[in-house]
């Protein structure tokens, strides 16, 4: 992979370079202007988060006189300390660490265990299966939602966050399955026979021998999970509106927004804090992720 | 009973049920409502056969919702793929600097909808907002908008914003494409005369196909349920312009009440899905070099 990639790099330098030549430097200079230009570019890209950063680093009184966007001014943790001891902001974390961990884990257990099934057991009816499984991931959320209201009423279960832990279970089957199957069919049938001569039983093999070979898809399908789960506000709008108290971080986010009387400072720093779990995910395991998601998504 | 079929069933049974349960039940739950004249939770509803979907492909605001989301599934896939592509070709040089701005990149597709719609919105506002501040800077003040606000740019202005962050979602996949062209395959189409250009449109874009069909379906699928960033930003206004399908299956849901037709709205909705990625799929298997 390096190798090629490198190359491929070498190529592009090298054509880039005009016929007449300007030998080394002139190449060392084109590169280097090339960083610039990159620099700037990736700079400008992220000009919206950068407004949020700076946004919460204001007080909400410098933004009232000289405008959102002003480059002026002290930065100050003000805002986080405000945030952090006078709204519901703790408890918001809590409920949504609450919601997503759980929903997480059992969505990809069950996944691998549904992907597993499919590509080594060969159930009779198993395509079947996942035909319906996979269209999961087809079906709107706003199809759901009336009939799962009745449900979850009859079962006295709304405002809790029940609705959210089995919803994004259940409908993370579908991804889940979807790569843990791909992932598992390229494991070849030999691996798991030797297991099965040497004593091991079906359910060892899978806990002691594929399992632990998975570790990269599942790292990937834990990032996927925890952003899709965490970052979700329809689910607990519809299900946990009446209660402010089991709000999740972003319901918290949404209903400060939709208060004129919150300062932007005081939102921006919500949102910096809502948005800290899954951008720091996203650091850890973005090589995961990358190559996780891509074995899985293309087949062969 | 085969062995592995007692296996495959305690494997599968219980996420097997849990899925019926909140998935394909409810799925089969809102088809039959889909039928009826249901208004008020839990009330009994009369049978009306298939006048919910007469009426959603005749009523004018589901028509201009099913517009609205075929054009941004359109433009959903033509632009953020192709930015997307572009900034994969800027960073897959093999280097420390690369890396970081990859890195950093990565920043837009870990955050919510709910801030990418806050922080476009202060983009957007007029007064202070980021666009009219720059515009007063050169001197345009008379181009100054309220960009949500203005009926013929507010979809426009919601989807720029959308776009921004797929298009970080199609560079982290074509990045991961771009790997896994073999550098030989590039060099003896240099060796045979071939230009940057045409080594870019004669051997990657072909090779890429593959991950082309994953970020098309993805992106797709993010058009077609587009709900999220509508909500934060401006509920579908003004005068119903923004108003995406999951938007309108919201509407009606919330505000009349009219849970038949909404599920009529939102099965159309499915359809549409299905359709779309079927065709895909057909699309990325014809162009496939592995078949």
């Amino acid at each position: 992979m390096s190798t090629s990639t490198a190359s491929l790099a070498a190529d592009r330098a090298h054509s880039t370079v005009p016929e007449h030549g300007t030998g080394r430097r002139g190449r060392t200079l084109r590169r280097r202007a090339g960083m610039v230009l990159i620099a700037v570019f990736v700079a400008l890209y992220l000009v919206p988060v950068a407004g949020v950063l700076a946004t919460s680093l204001k007080t909400n009184a410098e933004i009232a006189e000289r405008g959102i966007w002003a480059l002026t001014g002290k930065l100050t943790l003000a805002n986080y300390v405000d945030v952090w001891s006078t709204a519901n902001t703790v408890r918001y974390l809590i409920n949504s660490f609450q919601v997503a961990i759980p929903a997480v884990v059992v969505s990809i257990a069950g996944g691998t265990l549904i992907g597993y099934a499919l590509a080594k057991f060969r159930p009779r009816g198993g395509t079947a299966i996942q035909l319906i499984i996979v269209s999961g991931l087809f079906v709107p959320p706003q199809v759901l939602l009336v009939p799962l209201f009745t449900m979850f009423r009859s079962f006295d279960l709304l405002n809790t966050l029940w609705p959210m832990i089995l919803i994004h279970s259940a409908v993370g089957f579908s991804v889940c399955t979807l790569v843990m199957r791909n992932f598992f069919e390229q494991i070849p049938d030999s691996l798991r026979y030797a297991a099965l001569i040497d004593g091991a039983n079906e359910g060892e093999v899978f806990w002691r021998v594929m399992l632990p070979l998975a570790r990269p898809a599942l790292a990937a399908l834990a990032t996927l999970q925890f952003t899709f789960i965490w970052n979700d506000f329809l689910y607990p709008l519809v299900f946990t509106s009446a209660r402010d108290d089991v709000a999740t971080i972003m319901l918290g986010l949404l209903n400060v927004k939709g208060q004129f009387t919150v300062a932007y400072g005081t939102q921006a720093s919500l949102a910096v804090i809502a948005s800290i779990p899954t951008v720091a995910i996203f650091f850890v395991f973005q090589k995961h992720f990358v190559r996780g998601l891509l074995s899985g998504a293309l087949k062969e | 009973m085969r062995p592995t079929t007692r296996w495959a069933i305690l494997f599968m049974g219980p996420p097997i049920l849990l899925f019926t349960a909140i998935v394909v039940v409810p799925t089969a739950m809102a088809l039959r409502l889909s039928f009826t004249d249901a208004n008020i939770l839990g009330q009994t509803s009369q049978w009306i056969g298939f006048d919910n979907f007469v009426e959603a492909f005749t009523n004018e605001h589901v028509r201009k919702s099913i517009r609205i989301t075929l054009v941004w599934t359109l433009f959903g896939a033509l632009i953020p793929p192709a930015l997307g592509l572009g900034i994969a070709m800027m960073l897959q040089a093999n280097t420390r600097f690369a890396a970081i701005m990859k890195s950093a990149l990565f920043v837009p597709i870990s955050i919510s909808l709910v801030v990418v719609g806050q922080v476009w919105i202060w983009i957007y506002q007029p007064g202070d907002g980021l666009i009219n501040q720059m515009l007063g800077l050169v001197g345009l003040e008379s181009l100054e908008e309220a960009w949500l606000a203005n009926r013929s740019t507010a979809l426009w202005a919601v989807f720029i914003a959308w776009a921004w962050q797929q298009a970080v979602l199609a560079m982290i996949l074509y990045l991961a494409g771009l790997t896994s062209i073999p550098g030989e395959l590039v060099e003896a189409a240099r060796v045979d005369g071939a230009g940057q250009f045409q080594v870019f449109r004669q051997v990657i874009v072909p090779l890429l196909r593959p991950i082309t069909t994953v970020v098309l379906s993805l992106i797709a699928i993010n058009s077609l349920r587009n709900f999220d960033l509508v909500f934060a930003m401006t509920q579908g206004g003004p005068v119903r312009e923004t108003e995406t399908m999951p938007m309108l299956v919201w509407r009606i849901l919330f505000r009349q009440h009219e849970q038949g037709l909404a599920s009529a709205v939102s099965l159309i909705l499915f359809a549409m899905t299905l359709v779309v990625i079927g065709g895909l799929t057909w699309w990325g298997r014809r162009g496939s070099y592995v078949d």
